[in-house]
């Protein structure tokens, strides 16, 4: 129920904080600065790659010092408070909710369909401190949605009407249905963003809540004590987990310290605090991704569960919460969690230096000087290796690249008698490959002879390692046995290292690949021979690209359009398809069908470019492939409000269509599914993208095929043969890897040669 | 007709994830970049505005993250909100920013920087306003940055939430125990 006075409240919130917009000249002009830039221009290497050649660096700099700090420390000594344990449970989906009061759930979906328009409630959780409920829409055309930027559709939030007349107000989230009250009325007065009188409005549906069903997964929750230093006291409960000593820090405070485990069917959620001990004006900055080992020293594969928030650390001490869900099976207790990082400090505030700098009379844009002057302050050795002008539309002014001595952070830097309008800096200096920039703008930029000042340097401390040690709490958990590997699984995260090379000889032919062009900063579309040697850039700039069948020609998206280029002799035509993407090729290469259109639909155009037209008359729609016939395409159109797709197929020529399945459990808007060639499976990404699932195009036996394997699924295509293409993230986190699995047999093999998101595939 | 990309910022289903996705192609096609530029241009320079107090370092600051998350975006990561992505890459050159110049700005210069709209002229109407002005200035860091985050940068809490690490609806419970607490502090010294 909304509060009169908080509106007033939040109105008065808004004036006193507006601030002025930007100006329309720099907003031009920094987008023109913008596109100025070489295209995917990065640094000279990637901030990851930094911080692993920084992190052996540090540990071989680390020997040098006198003393390296690691600060271990123990997460705990824990305790659980057993009449807590009852309290909070963790619905998958859903999230921690309090179950004290019982968990109702929606009797059954409810759905109405006005005007094309289906709007349907999927589902509700209702707990004692909520109402999580789910809806989505399907059937919106485009033309219900503004096209321009400064015309906004409606805005007017969904709620609950109760028997009584209270409306409980929220977007997903609500506030809990009293207990008793076992109906409400869905209200959803217009569907978001949609222009008035376009698609129906003013939805109303019957709820009807139910308790939940035994077999609804409720894990419990048990909250841990904050961790205490040693000697405190605490009734420990038979279930507390056991802690390992090991040194305590002086405030006795844990650094790492966990709030709450959560027991799930095959593993564990870890959720907790990280707090490194720092004082006043220092900070701790974490390098890198934190770690999780067993006691047998082998890496936990974790990932981040989507419906759980870690606890909000905000104290300036540069920690943070974190939330960790893992399988069990086969991991040896304890486990360690460890946390790279350093802390920053100022080396000495009072600390400057100067030195002299000639901008000449008359600096021009892009000029660039290389002094290459060492600098000494605050006892370490600055090195000025480039300075250049930054002018532009909205910029006036200078640009200082340093290169430091591996424990300086960064430095302040000003001109004496010219005061900065502006200025900033980047870089970390020793965490980044031992460079730090700063940049000063001017309303008149100085000239001539100048004294430049160096102040403020900040340093970097030893390397340090924070662990906590974590063991479930009854011995039983510890000995959990392998689980039942599912039906259909090939690959998972354990089994990916196992995956061996392919023979040579094993697949002949070609991979479409969109990677960074060796040697340049340039990313584009290369074609690579399957088994090394031979490679091909054949566009830079663009990602967008697919191989005819027969693997002569490439269809990639410009600037200007499709484009259609014979490989081998270079002509390229381009095609009457306009803004265009996802492109897949017909079986018999005679038509291609691609997402373009302002609608973001399905279209068709013929091989030779020509005769393009629209095929569907959705939105967002993501194209799948073409049934082995050639007469009908197969795309996905997105519900909106839920993570769901419609799977459609059309005939190409009568336009006939017919809905097959939804898919339920895809990612939620990048699907990069498949069909493949002979028409009977889809592939797609799993709705963390760390997965490929298949199921038959009637929507039946669905299954994952990858499960987990990486931190992300880059790109999905079917060869011949049965063999399914998949490039992912390489468990390094820095490149990519190409596997070719055989889901009908699980045969599986990586093309070490092959690296790139894949885009294309041609196996002879 | 003509189409330079996907137009989407009016989508109903423009929603975080939206971005997030368009994102992905941006990566790859750079013009479809400007359409999240023009998206969260306004909304980064405001919360920098708030921040820093001055107009051109505001601009600089907010050329800086622009020109860091274009050329970052070959590595963007589908893991949260893209303007959450785009957010913390703001907070860190603010961050960056205050630790080179070694001071905070004052409030008094955000307020130069703010609008003050015409309804001053109304003597409580101003005083109000004022003394939500002060109470707002004493709010610990992290408390006054999420008002900076949802009502400078005008956020959903979804969008905050998945900056902070929080769920939406521990957001909303946020802010809301802050409003509540800025209410009765208003009504309070009113009394």
């Amino acid at each position: 129920m909304s509060d009169p006075a908080r509106s007033i409240l939040d109105e008065k919130l808004r004036t006193v904080t507006q601030m002025r917009e930007p100006r329309p000249e720099f907003v031009e002009g920094l987008w023109a600065h913008i596109t100025a830039q070489p295209a995917s221009a990065l640094p000279s290497v990637p901030e990851r790659r930094r911080r692993r050649l920084a992190r052996p660096a540090w540990y071989a700099i680390g020997l040098l010092v006198v003393s390296l700090v690691i600060l271990t420390l123990v997460i705990g000594p824990q305790r659980v408070f057993a009449a807590v344990r009852e309290l909070l449970g963790y619905i998958p989906g859903v999230g921690i909710v309090d179950q004290s009061g019982g968990i109702r759930v929606l009797a059954e979906p409810v759905s109405a369909t006005r005007d094309g328009v289906t709007l349907t409630v999927t589902g509700a959780t209702l707990t004692a401190d909520g109402t999580h409920l789910q809806y989505r829409t399907f059937g919106i055309p485009r033309s219900a949605y503004p096209l321009s930027e400064d015309v906004s559709g409606c805005y007017e939030p969904e709620y609950l009407r109760l028997p009584d007349g209270t409306k409980l107000e929220g977007r997903g989230e609500m506030p809990p249905v009293p207990a008793g009250v076992a109906e409400a009325v869905f209200v959803l007065p217009c569907i978001g963003g949609t222009l008035p009188d376009t698609v129906p409005e003013d939805w109303e549906l019957p709820l009807r809540f139910v308790p939940a069903p035994e077999e609804l997964e409720v894990m419990p929750v048990v909250e841990l004590s904050p961790s205490i230093g040693p000697g405190a006291e605490t009734a420990a409960p038979a279930a507390a987990p056991e802690a390992t000593a090991a040194t305590q820090p002086s405030s006795g405070r844990s650094p790492v310290t966990l709030t709450q485990v959560i027991e799930t069917s095959d593993g564990y959620i870890l959720i907790g605090e990280f707090h490194p001990e720092v004082e006043p004006g220092r900070w701790a900055q974490v390098t890198g991704v934190p770690l999780i080992h067993d006691a047998d020293g082998e890496k936990v594969p974790y990932s981040f569960p989507l419906d759980i928030q870690p606890p909000d650390v905000n104290d300036g001490s540069g920690g943070f919460g974190f939330a960790f869900q893992f399988r069990s099976a086969g991991l040896a207790y304890p486990l360690t969690l460890t946390f790279y990082g350093v802390n920053v400090s100022p080396a000495d505030p009072e600390a400057t230096a100067e030195f002299e700098f000639d901008f000449g009379p008359d600096p021009q844009p892009g000029q660039e000087w290389t002094p290459n002057l060492e600098i000494e302050l605050a006892g370490h050795t600055l090195t000025l290796a480039s300075v250049a002008t930054d002018i532009g539309p909205s910029r006036n002014g200078y640009s200082f690249e340093f290169l430091t001595d591996p424990r300086v952070y960064s430095a302040a830097v000003e001109i004496l008698g010219h005061t900065a309008s502006g200025g900033g800096g980047g870089g970390g200096g020793g965490l980044t490959g031992g460079k730090f920039s700063a940049s000063l703008a001017y309303e008149r930029i100085p000239t001539g002879r100048v004294t430049i000042l160096l102040s403020n340097l900040t340093v970097i401390s030893d390397p340090l390692t924070w662990e906590g040690q974590w063991s479930p709490a009854s011995p039983a958990d510890q000995e959990r046995a392998e689980p039942t590997p599912q039906p259909g699984l090939c690959l998972a995260s354990e089994s990916l290292d196992q995956v061996p090379a392919a023979p040579p000889g094993l697949f002949r032919g070609l991979a479409l690949v969109y990677r960074q062009l060796e040697g340049t900063e340039d990313w584009g579309l290369v074609l690579q021979d399957l088994e090394g040697g031979d490679e091909q850039v054949l566009v830079r700039g663009t990602g967008w690209g697919a191989l005819s069948p027969d693997g002569s020609q490439l269809a990639y998206s410009a600037a200007d359009g499709i484009r259609i280029r014979d490989i081998a002799g270079g002509q390229e035509i381009l095609t009457e398809a306009v803004g265009g993407y996802d492109m897949h090729w017909s079986p018999d290469g005679s038509q291609i069908a691609y997402i373009g259109g302002s609608s973001i639909s399905t279209w068709v155009i013929n091989g030779d470019g020509t005769r393009a037209r629209q095929i569907s008359d959705q939105s967002y729609d993501a194209v799948i492939g073409w049934s082995p016939d050639g007469a009908e395409v197969y795309f996905a159109i997105p519900f909106t409000g839920g993570a769901a797709w419609q799977v459609r197929a059309v005939n190409t020529t009568t336009l006939a269509w017919r809905d097959l399945f939804v898919i339920e459990n895809g990612s939620a808007k990048s699907l990069s599914a498949a069909l493949s060639p002979d028409g009977k499976w889809i592939a797609y990404r799993s709705r963390d993208h760390t997965g490929v699932y298949l199921v038959r195009t009637n929507g039946e036996e669905a299954h994952q095929v990858l499960e987990k394997v990486t931190q992300g699924i880059s790109g999905i295509v079917w060869g011949r043969g049965g063999w399914l293409g998949v490039s992912m993230i390489d468990p390094s986190g820095d490149d990519r890897l190409l596997v070719l699995v055989q889901p009908e047999t699980c045969l599986a093999y990586a093309l070490p040669a092959v690296r790139g998101d894949l885009e294309g595939l041609h196996l002879e | 007709m003509t189409d330079s990309g996907p137009i989407v910022a009016n989508d109903p289903a423009w929603t975080a994830e939206d971005e997030a996705d368009l994102a992905l192609p941006a990566r790859r096609t750079p013009a479809l970049f400007k359409k999240l530029y023009l998206r969260w241009v306004s909304p980064v320079y405001r919360y920098l505005l708030h921040q820093v107090g001055d107009t051109s370092v505001a601009e600089d600051l907010t050329s800086q993250v622009f020109l860091t998350a274009f050329e970052q975006l070959p590595r963007y990561r589908h893991r949260g909100t893209f303007a959450a992505w785009v957010f913390t890459i703001a907070r860190n050159k603010a961050r960056d920013h205050f630790r080179q110049s070694g001071r905070q700005v004052s409030m008094d210069a955000i307020a130069d920087a703010a609008i003050r709209p015409d309804l001053l002229g109304e003597i409580i109407h101003a005083d109000r306003l004022n003394h939500l002005d002060e109470l707002i200035r004493a709010l610990p860091e992290g408390e006054l940055e999420m008002i900076r985050l949802r009502y400078v940068a005008e956020l959903s809490l979804a969008e905050i939430g998945a900056l902070v690490h929080r769920s939406e609806e521990a957001t909303r419970k946020a802010i809301s125990r802050l409003l509540a607490r800025l209410q009765r502090q208003m009504e309070d010294d009113h009394e």
